[in-house]
């Protein structure tokens, strides 16, 4: 369970039985977009309690929503049926106890309000939090909820000028970080010594806490950490690389976000950025891992340039431009 | 053949490891084939093999271990006298034939690692590392009410309905009981997680496959429904194209709309036709493709198989097809077939290079192709990514 689920529901409940404070109550209130009062009211009453009940249900850790009686009254048929499959896929509650929201008026007399602020349980970390769409009838029922999800994160965009001949070596690129990762897993030190390029360069991050007697007091409460940088030789990496394979009886890397960027004057070099999830008996960790391969010899490509970055420091993820790409390093 | 093993000391958990491998002596076939490939049990499965707290395990059957969990049954199963399978029975022989049986199997092999893994804890904590979500009454195992992973199991042993859902970033098996409690488990759609082979072994078995298959190549015509004109003045039905605009689904038709067949002015097309499997059988007689694998293994060398058995095994593995041109070097020229799984999300290329003669003619004639497989597509964010 995530450490922010785990801690969200705990204060909750703790809240609740210490303080005497129903915490798991929420109010919602339409600015403006309406102006029939009655629906307006309607609205606000069907929200608040719909958010509110489940709050209740994730703080009792029921397996099914917990609606008073009443209240069952504020969902048509379909909007209660979609209540029920949303909560099959995921627990969720409203991380806020006021939330205020404009209503939109549809052209069929319906109502739509958009922003509210949930938290899946069920999701990973990136996707946990979400906003709900809640869609109202003329008399002010919860009729449909869904989730406003984010641009679907693979790229769905087709590429018009893309020629089949680089469409082809690019996946050549995602074949061979494929097999790279599978060495890996592998513990295949000898395919891994063959990929990199006898000087390449390789550079390792790690995060850092800064002596803080050095610093002020305003930036010692903000940022005490720093990545500092190694270079290592191939030699120097490869003979790292052995002992951690000896000390560790299972390895389990996985490769994910991955972007390719061909050299801009040469068409043999790519660059590939991508997230390591790094999995391992001893040791877990995640980061930014980029590459530099050469092509000229398509049947044996060859590693130049290997960094990588821990994915966050100072409690923030990493900066996208301060990942390593293709452009910082000069041929 | 059953083997049985001792657990316990080194020496035995080393020959557990030898007796799963098997050297497959490759069959003659009406082709030379050059690769010989040492088919082994996949080294997920042999770990688990290795970490099961019982003695006896046949290298293919049923067998009980009692302290990991009283009442489920576990198995393995072999594959040309190899083992590649060991999970936890926890679906019905109804549900094991109705469904993807690589899902099925996915889902038995991981409730083995989570049995195997002593706490609750720890068993979330793999999940996480497989990113797959197993959601009891909208709780991931875990937190809320769910708090065993027994409590699933209930769930799926007196089911009143199960679906799964394919083809996005994620599959969705989503099941009821019959008191209405609902179990979703999310699989992320990635091979390397599904099947218990990784790259390198999965490419084995497939070039394995190849070697020795039967499959014969059947022809699809195209519904003549949605019938276009292209660039080149060809008409074209299809329309899908995969990630870029010049790789395409199409089938090239004549002014007849009959399925193009005319390699001296359309190379390119007529090829296209034949690995869209829209030509004519006959036009596929005598060709073979000589191919050179860009595999894991550098141990595997080229090898040949008529054209007309390698369309007829990718035919049959639930692949969508998408082909283009490369280009043209003087009269030869060069094509690529894409072979997308959408629910493992994988891509096999085949590249081939041809002249009009060699389509034209018949007796044998030797083409030349380059086959990269097993190429992951899930964890692509920007193929293309430009500054």
């Amino acid at each position: 369970m995530r450490i922010k689920h785990f801690l969200f529901t705990a204060a909750l409940a703790l809240f609740a039985v210490t303080a005497n404070a129903q915490l798991d109550v929420v109010r919602f209130s339409i600015q403006d977009g309406i102006s029939d009062a009655n629906l307006k009211a309607g609205i606000e009453k069907s929200t608040s309690r719909l958010l509110s009940a489940l709050n209740a249900t994730v703080i009792s850790g029921k397996s099914k929503i917990k609606l008073e009686k009443e209240d069952e009254s504020l969902f048509t048929k379909d909007g209660r049926r979609c209540l029920d499959e949303m909560w099959a896929s995921s627990a969720m509650m409203c991380p806020v106890s006021q939330v205020t929201e404009k209503g939109i008026s549809m052209q069929n007399g319906t109502v739509q309000v958009r922003n509210v602020p949930i938290t899946l349980l069920a999701a990973d970390e990136d996707n946990c939090e979400q906003e709900l769409v809640l869609c109202f009838n003329e008399k002010g029922q919860i009729d449909n909820i869904m989730i406003a999800l984010e641009e679907h994160r693979y790229l769905d965009v087709i590429n018009a000028q893309i020629s089949v001949k680089d469409f082809h070596r690019r996946q050549a690129i995602i074949d061979f970080v494929e097999n790279f990762r599978t060495a890996y897993n592998r513990k295949d030190i000898e395919y891994i010594n063959n990929v990199f390029s006898d000087n390449a360069l390789i550079i390792t991050g790690k995060v850092v806490k800064i002596d803080k007697k050095r610093q002020d007091l305003t930036s010692q409460s903000l940022n005490n950490e720093q990545i500092q940088y190694q270079k290592s030789t191939k030699e120097e990496y490869i003979n790292n690389l052995k002992r951690c394979f000896k000390n560790n009886s299972y390895i389990n890397l996985i490769f994910d976000e991955i972007e390719v960027m061909r050299h801009p004057k040469r068409d043999d070099i790519f660059g590939v950025t991508l997230k390591q999830h790094w999995n391992s008996s001893n040791y877990s960790d995640v980061g930014y891992l980029f590459l530099m391969i050469n092509f000229e010899d398509e049947m044996n490509p060859s590693i130049q340039v290997r960094t990588w970055q821990p994915d966050k420091y100072n409690g923030k993820p990493l900066p996208r431009d301060e990942v390593f790409s293709l452009d910082m390093f000069s041929i | 053949m059953c083997l049985h093993f001792t657990a316990s000391l080194v020496f035995d958990r080393m020959m557990k490891r030898l007796r799963y491998i098997l050297i497959i002596a490759l069959l003659a076939s009406s082709v030379p084939m050059h690769a010989q490939i040492e088919l082994k049990t996949p080294e997920r499965v042999v770990r688990m093999l290795e970490s099961m707290p019982v003695s006896d395990i046949p290298q293919s059957g049923q067998f009980k271990c009692p302290d990991l969990s009283g009442t489920i049954v576990f198995y393995t199963e072999a594959r040309d006298g190899v083992t590649v399978q060991l999970g936890a029975r926890i679906f019905s022989d109804g549900i094991r034939n109705a469904y993807d049986p690589v899902i099925i199997s996915f889902v038995e092999r991981l409730w083995v690692e989570l049995l195997l893994r002593k706490t609750t804890e720890s068993q979330a904590s793999l999940l996480k590392e497989y990113g797959v979500r197993i959601v009891l009454g909208g709780y991931p195992l875990g937190s809320g009410s769910f708090g065993r992973l027994s409590q699933a199991l209930d769930v799926i042993n007196s089911l009143s309905s199960l679906s799964i859902t394919t083809g996005g970033s994620e599959i969705d098996m989503f099941m009821r009981d019959k008191t209405g409690t609902t179990l979703h488990i999310y699989i992320p759609s990635s091979r390397d997680l599904l099947f218990p082979y990784d790259k390198k072994e999965h490419e084995e078995w497939l070039i394995n496959d190849l070697t020795q298959t039967k499959l014969q190549y059947k022809q699809t015509v195209p519904e003549l429904t949605d019938v276009k004109t292209a660039a080149n003045g060809l008409l074209v039905t299809g329309g899908e194209c995969y990630m870029i605009d010049s790789l395409r689904n199409d089938v090239f038709l004549d002014k007849d709309r009959r399925v193009l067949w005319n390699p001296m002015s359309y190379p390119e097309e007529s090829m296209r036709n034949i690995l869209m499997s829209a030509a004519d059988a006959r036009h596929l007689t005598g060709i073979v493709l000589d191919i050179t694998p860009h595999t894991y293994n550098r141990d595997i060398k080229k090898f040949r198989i008529p054209l007309n058995l390698f369309m007829g095994y990718v035919q049959q593995q639930g692949y969508r097809f998408f082909t283009g041109d490369v280009g043209r070097d003087g009269n030869r020229s060069q094509c690529l077939l894409t072979m997308y799984h959408p629910v493992y999300n994988y891509l096999h290329i085949l590249s081939v290079s041809f002249t009009p003669d060699q389509l034209e003619a018949t007796g044998e004639r030797v083409i030349k192709a380059d086959l990269s497989t097993f190429i992951p597509q899930h964890n692509i964010k920007n193929l293309f990514q430009e500054k």
